[in-house]
């Protein structure tokens, strides 16, 4: 067997080489989920704006996940649904201002293409119909473009 | 014990220090790479670097968005951007390390080596580190000098570097153009730079946060917090409201450095904290949580390939290590991934779960880290 002297420099180095590669090896395999949360891409945001079943709109409904905070406020007019997304906080004002986006319901009913203002606010006017209506109570996403 | 998430941070560092542009080559974007820590810091891994190396939870400032994003700030002014100083009798310390094995990437600059004292060139510096060699410059200059001053030498000149540097400083004076590093036996030692220098950088944060103190709330000293971990280990960890039989004997043992009484130390704010029940537990397991101790001097690998197997074997034979372990080390030497690992037909048969091989790499540093343990109880002519 092969037996050696060993002094403690060198064990502290076998020791910090390992935690080094572990903590390598480690870093390949999270890359990807790290990367993403880095630099955010086509962020969906799941909007449920009331429980399943509803009809109607309620005032407001607020998205909230690590990091992201946006608010839509809902405003009728006689022609015209107003839809506000309001990012809140500077983390999120941060990431969604002047950033392109998408507003889609689920069924196809509504698909709106916009851009937040350098506050991270827009403003979107959709057709006040009942259909409108009843398709973004059932939950709609945001998807935020690329760049 | 190192602290994982600290560690497993680091490491994703050094990642995004080598990852590269289309063209092939690794540039640092210092405001970039400052907001994308930020972020992981504040956010990664499901909040959990959040309270394990911020402790987030212990400020005040768990809470998602904002106020995660203001602990991670306050961490990386605090941490990252604290200057590291020179330990009496040494060379350099663990930023300068990075700072030259940075600069070591940089296209024809394999050569640049850190320099205190002797002569230095007096060549210009390469056109490719002009510019860095002029903020280093600017930097020196602001930093008081005690001693010789200390020089990275490339290709004939002399860049000057602060004593004094702090791990962001390295990493925002990499040069324009870096290699990438490609194998396992190139990454190690820069992984190994990176985990060693944010260890060094967050010593009082993270002994700090390992006894659930926020770390923006006390004034202590590194001397004194481990004072403290001791005290609070010979107290049998931290309870509320315990027997004061249990505290006089672990004050006996070991008093916490500046308090003249166990009095005294209960009185502070400090002790109040800790033994009074009001404040946020720990979230790290006390014995995990002794941060590492940061060794006397500064820390690289040196060992080739060879050398560690052959000592490897040596562990293997005083059976320190087993089969299975010699074989784990082996493949991480040559593998990228741990997921690559787990690929393996060996590694599938003895480890079903991709988890179960992770539990088992603990161990093996465990392991490891319980005979550098015994080598100091038992002395080197028992080894």
């Amino acid at each position: 067997m092969a037996q050696g002297k060993m002094d403690r420099r060198t064990l502290e180095e076998i020791r910090d080489r390992l935690v080094a590669a572990l903590a390598r090896a480690r870093a390949e395999d999270e890359d990807a989920a790290e990367s993403s949360l880095a630099e955010p891409r086509r962020l969906r945001f799941g909007m449920l704006a009331a429980a399943s079943g509803a009809r109607r709109l309620p005032p407001h409904a607020l998205h909230v996940r690590e990091g992201w905070r946006l608010q839509a406020e809902f405003g009728r007019a006689t022609a015209a649904l107003a839809v506000t997304l309001e990012a809140q906080g500077a983390p999120s004002i941060r990431r969604l201002r002047e950033r392109r986006a998408h507003l889609s319901t689920p069924d196809g009913r509504v698909g709106y293409d916009f851009r937040f203002d350098p506050y991270g606010r827009a403003r979107l006017s959709l057709s006040a119909e009942s259909e409108i209506e009843s398709s973004l109570a059932q939950g709609f996403d945001v998807e935020i473009d690329e760049g | 014990m190192q602290n994982r998430h600290l560690v497993g941070f680091s490491a994703h560092v050094a990642k995004i220090l080598n990852t590269p542009g289309p063209d092939g080559w690794v540039r640092v974007r210092p405001f970039a790479l400052w907001m994308r820590l930020m972020r992981t810091l504040a956010h990664g891994r499901d909040g959990e670097h959040r309270r394990r190396i911020l402790g987030a939870h212990l400020m005040g400032l768990d809470s998602e968005g904002e106020d995660a994003e203001q602990a991670a700030e306050t961490w990386m002014r605090e941490v990252l951007q604290r200057p590291l100083r020179i330990r009496a009798g040494r060379q350099a310390q663990q930023a300068h390390l990075l700072l030259e094995a940075l600069i070591r990437r940089a296209p024809g600059m394999e050569g640049a080596r850190l320099m205190r004292g002797g002569e230095p060139p007096d060549g210009e510096p390469p056109a490719l580190l002009a510019d860095l060699a002029v903020r280093l410059g600017r930097l020196a200059a602001a930093r008081e000098i005690k001693g010789a001053p200390l020089r990275l030498e490339v290709e004939g000149a002399a860049l000057p570097v602060p004593p004094e540097l702090s791990v962001w400083e390295a990493l925002e004076h990499a040069p324009p153009l870096m290699r990438v590093l490609a194998t396992p036996a190139e990454q190690d030692p820069f992984f190994h730079l990176m985990i060693r220098a944010m260890e060094t950088a967050n010593v009082l944060w993270g002994r700090s946060v390992a006894l659930g103190l926020s770390p923006k709330d006390h004034d202590l000293s590194v001397n004194q917090i481990k004072s403290l971990q001791a005290f609070v280990a010979a107290a049998g960890g931290r309870r509320a409201r315990p027997e004061r039989a249990a505290l006089e004997a672990a004050w006996a043992k070991s008093p916490v450095t500046n308090f003249r009484s166990l009095d005294a130390f209960l009185a502070d704010p400090v002790g109040r904290e800790l033994f009074a029940g009001f404040s946020q537990p720990s979230l790290t397991p006390f014995d995990e949580a002794r941060d590492a101790e940061i060794p006397a001097e500064e820390s690289r690998l040196t060992l080739d390939d060879e050398t560690l197997r052959r000592n490897l074997k040596i562990l293997r034979a005083r059976a320190v290590i087993d089969d299975l372990d010699l074989q784990i080390y082996d493949a991480l030497l040559k593998e990228r991934a741990l997921k690559d690992i787990h690929g393996l037909p060996w590694a599938r048969k003895a480890f079903p779960t991709f988890d179960s091989l992770i539990d088992h790499t603990d161990m093996l540093v465990k392991k490891i880290d319980r005979e550098i343990a015994a080598f100091d109880e038992e002395g080197p002519e028992d080894r």
